[in-house]
């Protein structure tokens, strides 16, 4: 630091301000910068410069911050209403014209009245000098002496000092400001800290609220969050000792003063709002406040909630730095009462997947079937407590392992085979696919559906039922009825056989009667046949145990020889059988008996309702993969309550009356499931008094010739 | 020579009708066996051009009668026919597997029976066995 030299043009001296003195002022503005009362800072200046001069009396005046007016904000000498309004226009006078230090006893043609408040106090001489800062001026300092007059030098020390010490406030002043602002950016950056570190909402608002409070010097704060439906404002935390008044409240958002801060989306601060003529009576006591400040919490321009402080009687107002503050602290809360929301929801639909996933693991659990999930390249992802005890062992051992490789190697390719159906199964084709396996003496049936999530295959899972008891009582089943067939065919085959013979063998036999009775006899000895058989046939399809011999079939032949089969009894009624090829159908896979045995059912009952001299026509045409067979009489047709149920077991159309004409009533219902068996339909069409058409498909893949 | 036709059969009913519809209508000589092991033992003795053969019978039944005949090399030539009251695909499956050349569903009709068998024996010597119809010669449609 260097001493400043000054020049007394009276006494032609040289003249330097001290350099203690100059330290003295530097400690000023320390000590205006570590926030002591400026006042105390001023008083140190004063008391310099009055040592410096001479001086017996002075003042430092400045402007106010809040009410832009001159006050006096330090002085010595001098008594306490020694400044009036006359001397207050006086110093704006000299502050808005001169910029250079002056003696104020200087015009005696011109009294001045800062001159006559430093007579009060016996000065003799006055001397005023602006507190002047890269051309503005900030203040006045005056300094009054009992000596008849003051030198040159003395008016430029005391200059200086002014000079210097304006330097010196707006130094410190300036380094106060942005050390105000980093604290502040700090504080900010703090609370953000803590606001980003809290999850739960009711946490998130209690540090807003406090972190308020600190931040504004407010007694009391609290925040609101919009209702779900927008229109009212519900307090949630309150900090201070309006807290408890305020938590719980909701508010009017039509009504000032918060109708004025969702509109605005400012933050505004509120003097003494309760006597604002804009308040309902209702409300003055909730507003009885002497200052509160609101800040809308926005996020996206959207208003969520409100933030607010307030002070009640006695305390502060809050200032335009307040405001600013209070708003960015608002959009950080706004932002972490946000993500505090959002983070709530996302535990909520953790919680809700969470219960899902426990109910169905409790589901699967436990169910009965076994349960496997496996990816797309056959791993196992999930397995089950009953898919744990088919395939005996524990989850441990087969998670993550490849699910073919844990089969045995006689049904790998079964396997292998199903699982690319399902993997490669479009829409078009059924999504579950079977197979029948062994696991040690247990027999298990295996269902296998596509893991298709967001039309993407993810992998399959596999449902797996024991049915080694249902096989055992299948096979048991099938064993009886095989018994039964071969105990009661063995009497039939003696009836038949020897009815046959007996017939044949009498050829001569004139007795009318005697020809009738035993060709009777041989009618109802094949009546009894067939039913044994068609009896075998349900109770096969029942216990899910008919067998297919399947091979390329041509179904025309298989119509052929089906015509030729009932031909007789078609010539009975003289009945014409026609069979119609349409285009050149493929060979289809199929069992040829089966086929056959469906079409002469079919036959055998449009022969048996059509009239004498009808006529019967079986169509044979291809169609969208299937070849589609069609009997179709010309009889009576079917009653329209009846077409529903004419392929149940043992329905007759007309009723038991019909049953006259030879049929068991489960042709129908054996043929359907034959076809059915095939990956066929099968149904009818009829109109009364015009006959009707039973047709049933057989697939046809694509390829056969 | 007329064509000798041993039948296996242990119901002597239809041992009888077997032997009327076969002798009559037919024209074959028989032998008749009322089991599987006086079966083999008839095949033996009686060297028949067709064995007409039951399948549940006392002491062997027909599957395991029909698997010692085609195993014997004096009687392995000898077509066999199942006479039988099962004809499930996988009961027919089974009598192939045992060495039958064909099979006839009971009850049969015996004015046919002699056509049938005939019919069977001239695919078997065709060599058609594979392409033998699943359901058994006469079953009822």
């Amino acid at each position: 630091m260097t001493d400043e030299t000054y020049h007394d043009a009276r006494t032609g001296r040289q003249s330097s301000l001290a350099l203690d003195d100059l330290l003295s002022l530097d400690r000023l503005c320390w000590l205006h910068k570590s926030g002591a009362d400026i006042s105390d800072c001023l008083n140190l200046m004063l008391t310099k410069a009055a040592a410096a001069t001479e001086s017996s009396c002075g003042a430092v005046l400045l402007r106010d911050e809040r009410s832009g007016k001159r006050r006096v904000a330090a002085s010595f000498g001098l008594p306490e209403d020694s400044f009036s309004t006359r001397q207050m226009r006086e110093v704006n006078r000299i502050l808005a014209l001169g910029n250079e230090p002056y003696l104020l006893n200087s015009k005696p043609e011109r009294p001045s009245p800062l001159m006559e408040a430093l007579e009060k106090a016996s000065a003799k001489s006055g001397m005023a000098m602006p507190m002047r800062v890269d051309g503005s001026v900030t203040g006045l300092v005056v300094l009054g002496s009992e000596r008849e007059t003051y030198s040159e030098q003395q008016l430029a020390v005391a200059g200086g000092i002014a000079r210097y010490s304006a330097l010196a406030m707006e130094r410190a002043n300036a380094c106060k400001d942005s050390e105000d602002r980093l604290g502040f950016l700090e504080t900010i950056a703090e609370i953000s800290s803590v606001l980003a570190s809290e999850r739960d909402l009711n946490s998130t608002l209690s540090v807003v609220v406090e972190q308020a409070a600190a931040l504004v010097n407010a007694e009391s704060t609290a925040v609101g969050l919009l209702e779900e439906d927008g229109s009212v404002l519900r307090c949630l935390v309150a900090h201070g000792p309006l807290a408890d008044a305020l938590r719980g409240q909701t508010f009017d958002l039509t009504e000032w003063p918060l109708r004025s801060v969702f509109k605005s989306r400012k933050a505004q601060a509120l003097v003494d709002p309760s006597n604002n003529p804009r308040l309902r009576p209702k409300d003055v006591e909730t507003w009885r406040v002497k200052s509160a400040l609101l800040a809308p919490l926005t996020l996206k321009d959207t208003v969520i909630g409100l933030l607010a402080a307030a002070n009640k009687h006695g305390g502060r107002q809050f200032s335009a730095v307040d405001v600013r503050v209070f708003e960015t602290l608002a959009n950080h809360a706004a932002i972490a009462i946000s993500n505090s929301r959002l983070f709530e929801r996302n535990q909520r639909a953790l919680a809700r997947l969470e219960a899902e996933r426990t109910k169905l693991e409790g589901i699967l659990e436990n169910l009965a079937d076994g349960v496997i999930v496996c990816d797309a390249d056959h791993r196992i992802t999930l397995v089950n407590r009953a898919a744990e005890e088919i395939m005996e062992t524990s989850a441990e051992s087969l998670l993550g392992h490849d699910l073919v490789s844990l089969h045995p190697i006689e049904y790998r390719k079964v396997l292998r085979q199903m699982l690319h159906a399902v993997s490669s199964a479009d829409g078009a084709e059924s999504p579950l696919h079977e197979a029948k396996v062994e696991y040690g003496h247990k027999i298990i049936r295996i269902s296998a559906s596509p893991v298709v999530v967001g039309g993407s295959y993810q992998g399959f899972a596999m449902a797996l039922q024991d049915v080694t008891a249902a096989e055992e009582v299948g096979r048991a089943k099938a064993e009886f009825v095989s018994t039964v067939a071969h105990e009661l065919k063995t009497p039939l085959t003696s009836l038949k056989g020897s009815i046959g013979l007996m017939l044949a063998s009498a050829p001569d036999v004139s007795d009318a009667r005697f020809r009738e009775l035993a060709a009777i006899a041989q009618n109802n000895s094949n009546r009894l046949i067939r039913l044994v058989d068609d009896m075998m046939d349900i109770a096969k399809i029942e216990a899910g145990r008919m067998g297919l011999r399947v091979e390329p079939v041509s179904l025309y032949e298989c119509a052929v020889d089906a015509v030729k089969d009932v031909q007789q009894s078609a010539a009975e009624k003289c009945i014409s059988l026609t069979v119609r090829l349409v285009g050149a159908p493929p060979l289809v896979p199929a069992d040829r008996d089966r086929v056959e045995q469906v079409i002469t059912n079919l036959l055998n009952n449009a022969i048996r309702f059509s009239p004498e001299n009808g006529e019967v026509i079986v169509s044979i045409r291809r169609i969208h993969g299937f070849l589609r067979v069609s009997v179709q009489d010309f009889g009576p047709g079917i009653p329209r309550k009846d077409l529903k149920r004419v392929f149940e077991k043992f329905y007759q159309v007309g009723g038991p009356a019909s049953r006259k004409a030879g049929g068991s009533g489960l042709g129908l219902a054996i043929s359907k499931a034959i076809v059915e068996q095939h990956g066929g339909k099968m149904y009818v069409r009829s109109t009364l008094g015009h006959g009707s058409s039973f047709v049933f498909t057989i697939p046809a893949p694509a390829g056969n010739k | 020579m007329a064509t000798k036709v041993l039948i296996i059969e242990d119901e002597p009913e239809i041992q009888a009708i077997l032997e009327m519809s076969l002798q009559q209508v037919g024209g074959f000589d028989t032998v008749i066996a009322n089991d599987g092991i006086e079966g083999i033992e008839r095949a033996l003795r009686d060297s028949p051009d067709i064995i007409l053969m039951d399948v549940l019978m006392p002491r062997l039944d027909g599957y395991a009668t029909c698997r010692r005949i085609k195993e014997d090399q004096r009687l392995s030539k000898i077509p066999v026919i199942f006479l039988t009251a099962r004809t499930d695909p996988h009961d027919i499956e089974r009598a192939m597997r045992a060495g039958a050349t064909g099979c006839v569903a009971k009850p049969f009709d015996p004015l046919k029976l002699a056509g049938q068998i005939s019919k069977i024996r001239e695919e078997g010597d065709r060599g058609d066995r594979r392409d033998l119809p699943r359901r058994p010669h006469g079953t009822p449609k």
